[in-house]
């Protein structure tokens, strides 16, 4: 089997294409010696991978209404859950027209640990951007909530940064980001300085597999060790603090080198860490350089799951040794031979792009999301639960069933955080009264904020609403209320259902504060 | 429309009462700094002008300020300089560093987090922060450019040289170029101790290559010191090494060559003079090129080009390679004005010719200029183009994704082209933006606002603006018609000192480059992009005395850079505490 290797297709056309290297599935990276889940007993993991556009119709992406058989109120109106069948049929289980898998993959046993929910939205208009998804609302493209200073640090950032999420546990990537997705202050520990975005942790997988566990092929000349870095740490920190001691730095300066050397510290706690400490370093694998930047691999949706699979194979890895807890992805993969442009599909009529965008999206949830799931289910913890029960991953949209809407955003999870989240369920978050009828768009209703999606989140990993800005009362985040018109682009009908009572009102955003219904 | 123009229209109420004189606040980007005094020709009810016309002394000794002596006896006299201050390196300024230390054929490509820019400009140091990925990434580099570095060249030892002189004699010259300064006595030895310790059981090459990547990952070279020494008070006057980095920098986006060093090293940099001179040399190198680019680029905002997206159902022919060719277009055009022509700002604001391919002459109305591809200079039709205004970047960058979006232009041109600075609304006023309609213009449409008494004092400013500009749709190509309506492009500036109606963005072109305050106003941006900051009190006033030296429009933009080299704020600083 082939296996390609392209870069971050961002990454690309910043110039930092070529050849990259090959890696093979790592089936022995996928355990946990029991020393090391011992020590890891407490700890939880958080995964988000997102898709750009949305643009799946509701009633291929979502189960249908009949599932939901439980109501309650809830935020001043009606809410909808039920559970979520394991019944195969033809050998797959299909939930929805996206989210189908064969049975051997979506087991009874990994669809209890799944959620479907349907009915929180983006309050604010999702323009092009990275990391909205996640709670920074400051780079939209296109302006998306006014010229204020929306831009917040992404719940990832601030999950790796919290004092209750890593401690002074060692860790070598605090977040592993693939594509453009995460924020993070400039001293993100102190949460202070410009909120700047997180780059991709690594160019390609392979060098994501060096960076977490080491290269074995570092050597000085004739076979010598390189000298080592913490020395070469150590040298820069006694630098800046002779700089510093120096006086003739102005109080924004002195800041400006504590935040530096800050970093250098991080880093310098990186560098120094044994890697043993985690444990069993998995072996390097061999590798073998392919073209990465072909044309075809854009079309090519087996080569896309494979990469981003490769990615994840890491990603498991280095959960299951400790060298990361967090992964983040904004994924430019189509999952589709579709050859024209992504984009302008998205924005195409409905007829026009339903069948392929839920052929894609299927691919991406059966191939590489499920997938996932499956891999860290597939370790044990060594106390009866696996990785995936001390973990929440998710799959989200940039923005809903219609591009650039707020509203119909799907949203699937695995894992309980440790029993902190119930699962198995499909969960119905749409006020029925509040329906927008848009023609030729999709009906679609308002629902609850994604705010509380986002502290839910938080809340479930552990991190207090002490360790970050988010709305007042409970732990919503990000700490934005935008208004209540839904701001959509010049030319489409208005994103707001026709009634005069806000889209989203107070009880929604009061509700925001809570834990998502049903999930605690 | 988004709240972002929502916000702006809701300025209405007050704005008129506020609108600044063309002396834009401080915004922070400079703690300490001090705020502009209001201008006693802002805005009045009565109508009078905004801005007073530029000021035609000579002085650049503003009444009441210090004045002190240099490191050389010069009198300096800049009324408060900027504040001392550690620049970190942009992007382009750390690449080309590294190939310049390492004597390497191109930059390092290797990924760096984009800079966060601060009033549009990505080299103000207050918004240069590290962030944990950048470190790293300035770490990984080092670890790659040290490990790949060509020893025998960076650091030749041949027997009978002891290999420890020969590392001696490497880190001071070395260690001279990338910290931009002749090493301490100290510093020397701690590399040499690096050094030591890298070639210890290895090799001589591998304790270089062990000095080397200390100094790519020191603070010296990833930051310009810009500190000084004290003189009176709390001035700061900036030695010969600090100027030497200051000049470089500026023009080449590079650390100091051989002939910098060597005029640092003779305190020869002390004089405008003596800065001029390497201004000049350093302006005739490529690299002066992509730095001017950069200052005239950014202050266009045309970066945002980068990730500009259109309605595709509104504008299918916005293809990433249309996107891509005006931004070329802009660049090249850049370029021919101030390098194979007369290099004026009047000359940017009018020229009659631009540089298309067959995919921009299309988006043009223009004939197929038969290059494909690439782009050629072209005469454009002059009732339609002229200079950088009515290019598809710019009109394309101040547009909305679906519609032109006249408040936004009218905004880009009063605070960017004119530096006229806008309050932002009260934020309890509510506003309700208009529909799309289909039966109507975008003008008819937004003229309500301006009827608005809540809004008509801001939109007699903006909307006289920007409905000039709906020749023009969301990705700039020329119209006529909207919606099957005739598009009206009269305009009208008011508060300026080329008042008066107009008809279309070549009439607003030629407006503007007769304007004293849009001259002013450039003249302002280019020393923001100089010195990395906002203007301190009394230097705003400066620049307009050099514009006005310059020629007002008629000034030349390279011309106007190296004056403003030559001003006291290049020498010295304030020490904040």
């Amino acid at each position: 089997m082939k296996y390609v290797f392209a870069q971050n297709r961002r990454q690309f056309l910043l110039g930092l294409g070529g050849a990259s290297l090959a890696l093979p599935i790592l089936p022995s990276l996928l355990r946990m010696p029991k020393a090391e889940a011992q020590a890891l007993a407490a700890q939880k993991y958080f995964a988000y991978m997102e898709l750009p556009h949305g643009a799946v119709v509701q009633t291929q992406a979502f189960p249908p209404d009949s599932m939901a058989t439980e109501m309650k109120s809830y935020a001043g109106f009606n809410l909808r859950r039920g559970v979520l069948p394991s019944t195969a049929t033809n050998g797959d289980v299909q939930l929805s027209g996206v989210l189908r898998a064969p049975s051997t993959l979506l087991t009874p046993g990994l669809l209890a640990k799944m959620n479907v929910i349907r009915g929180v939205d983006l309050t604010h208009y999702p323009g092009h951007g990275s990391g909205q998804s996640l709670g920074n609302y400051g780079d939209i493209v296109g302006g998306a909530i006014g010229d204020g200073d929306f831009t917040r640090p992404t719940i990832d950032q601030i999950m790796a940064w919290a004092p209750s999420f890593y401690g002074s546990t060692a860790v070598t990537e605090r977040a592993i980001v693939l594509g453009e997705i995460s924020w993070a202050n400039s001293n993100p520990a102190a949460h202070t300085g410009a909120v700047q975005r997180v780059s991709q942790s690594a160019p390609t997988n392979v060098a994501l597999f060096d960076k977490l566990f080491g290269s074995q092929t570092q050597t000085g000349s004739g076979g010598a060790p390189p000298p080592p870095n913490t020395l070469l740490v150590d040298k820069v920190v006694a630098n800046y603090q002779r700089l510093i001691s120096s006086g003739k730095l102005s109080s924004v300066d002195q800041k400006r080198i504590d935040d530096h050397l800050q970093r250098v510290f991080e880093l310098q706690k990186k560098l120094s860490q044994p890697k043993q400490s985690f444990g069993t370093i998995p072996p390097r694998p061999g590798t073998a350089t392919v073209d990465s930047s072909s044309d075809g691999y854009d079309v090519d949706p087996a080569a896309q799951v494979a990469n981003i699979n490769l990615w994840t194979d890491i990603v498991a890895a280095a959960f299951s040794v400790g060298a990361s807890r967090i992964f983040t992805a904004n994924l430019m993969e189509t999952f589709s031979n579709y050859v024209g442009d992504w984009h302008d599909l998205a924005h195409s009529s409905e007829a026009d792009r339903t069948a392929t965008y839920v052929k894609a999206n299927q691919l991406f949830f059966s191939g590489v999301f499920a997938e996932l799931a499956r891999k860290l289910d597939a370790i044990s913890m060594g106390d009866g639960t696996t990785l995936l029960d001390a973990s929440l991953i998710s799959w989200g949209h940039e923005s809903g069933s219609n591009s650039h809407f707020g509203t119909g955003m799907p949203l699937i999870t695995f894992g309980s955080a440790r029993g902190f989240l119930k699962t198995g369920q499909y969960l119905d978050f749409r006020n029925l009264n509040k329906q927008l009828i848009n023609p030729p768009f999709e009906a679609s209703w308002h629902g609850l904020a994604w705010h509380q999606w986002l502290g839910t989140a938080l809340q479930a990993v552990g991190v207090p609403k002490t360790e970050y800005a988010g709305l007042t009362g409970g732990s919503a985040y990000p700490d934005i209320r935008p208004g209540d018109l839904s701001d959509l682009l010049p030319g489409d009908p208005g994103g707001r259902y026709p009634g005069t009572e806000a889209p989203y009102t107070d009880a929604v955003y009061a509700a925001a504060g809570e834990l998502l219904p049903w999930m605690g | 429309m988004k709240a972002s123009l929502i916000i702006f229209l809701a300025a209405c109420a007050s704005c008129t009462a506020n609108v600044n004189s063309g002396v834009p606040a401080h915004k922070g980007a400079n703690p300490g700094a001090s705020s502009s005094s209001p201008n006693p020709g802002a805005t009045n009810s009565d109508g009078s002008p905004l801005v007073p016309p530029v000021s035609s002394t000579t002085s650049q000794n503003p009444s009441g300020s210090p004045t002190v002596l240099g490191p050389n006896g010069m009198p300096l006299t800049a009324a408060t300089p900027g504040p001392t201050a550690l620049r970190r390196l942009t992007n382009t300024e750390y690449r080309n560093t590294l190939q310049d230390l390492l004597k390497l054929s191109t930059p390092p490509s290797d990924p760096l987090v984009p800079e966060t820019r601060s009033e549009r400009y990505n080299n103000f140091s207050a918004a240069l922060t590290v962030a944990p990925t950048l470190l790293e990434q300035y770490q990984t580099i080092a670890t790659r450019v040290a490990a790949e570095a060509n020893v025998p060249s960076l650091a030749p030892c041949t027997p009978p040289a002891a290999e420890s002189d020969c590392a001696r004699g490497f880190v001071q010259s070395f260690g001279a170029q990338a910290f931009r300064r002749p090493l301490t006595a100290d510093e020397i030895n701690e590399y040499l101790a690096l050094y030591t310790l890298g070639a210890s059981g290895a090799t001589y090459a591998d304790g270089i290559r062990h000095a080397l990547e200390t100094m790519l990952y020191s603070p010296q070279l990833l930051y310009r010191f810009e500190l000084g020494t004290p003189m009176a008070g709390d001035r700061r006057a900036l030695n010969s090494y600090e100027i030497a980095a200051e000049i470089s920098y500026l023009f080449a986006a590079a650390p100091p060559d051989a002939e910098l060093t060597a005029a640092a090293s003779a305190n020869a940099l002390s004089t405008p003079a003596q800065i001029e001179v390497h201004a000049r040399r350093l302006l005739a190198q490529p690299r002066a090129r992509a730095q001017l680019r950069s200052l005239l680029t950014q202050w266009l905002e045309l970066p945002k080009l980068t990730d500009l997206t259109k309605d595709p159902v509104l504008y299918p022919t916005y293809t990433p390679s249309v996107r891509s060719a005006m931004g070329a277009e802009s660049d090249t055009f850049i370029d021919s004005v101030l390098w194979d022509g007369d290099a004026k700002l009047s000359t940017l604001f009018t020229a009659p010719f631009s540089f298309v391919n067959a995919e921009l002459a299309s988006l043009y109305g223009m004939p197929d200029p038969g290059s494909g591809a690439a782009l050629s200079r072209q005469t454009l039709n002059s009732t339609e183009r002229m200079g950088f205004l009515t290019q598809a970047s710019v009109l394309a960058s101040h547009a909305k994704p679906g519609d032109s979006a006249p408040i936004r232009r009218g905004k880009f041109v009063r605070e960017q082209l004119l530096c006229q600075a806008l309050i932002p609304p009260p934020p309890t006023l509510k506003v309700t933006v208009p529909p799309p309609d289909p039966t109507l213009t975008t003008r008819e449409r937004f003229a309500r606002h301006s009827s608005d008494p809540l809004c008509a004092g801001c939109h007699a400013l903006i909307d006289g603006v920007g409905f000039g500009l709906e020749g023009y749709d969301a990705i700039g190509h020329f119209r006529t018609e909207e919606n099957g309506r005739p598009v009206d492009v009269a305009g009208n500036l008011t508060g300026t000192d080329v008042d008066g109606p107009y008809s279309g963005g070549v009439e607003l072109a030629t407006k503007l480059s007769t304007s004293s305050i849009a001259a002013g106003c450039v003249g302002l941006q280019a020393y923001r992009w100089t010195f990395g900051r906002l203007e301190q009190q009394g230097e705003s006033e400066m620049v307009k005395s050099i514009v006005a030296q310059l020629g007002q429009g008629q000034l030349d933009v390279r011309d106007l850079v190296v004056s403003l080299a030559k001003t006291d704020s290049f020498f010295v600083r304030t020490q904040l505490p």
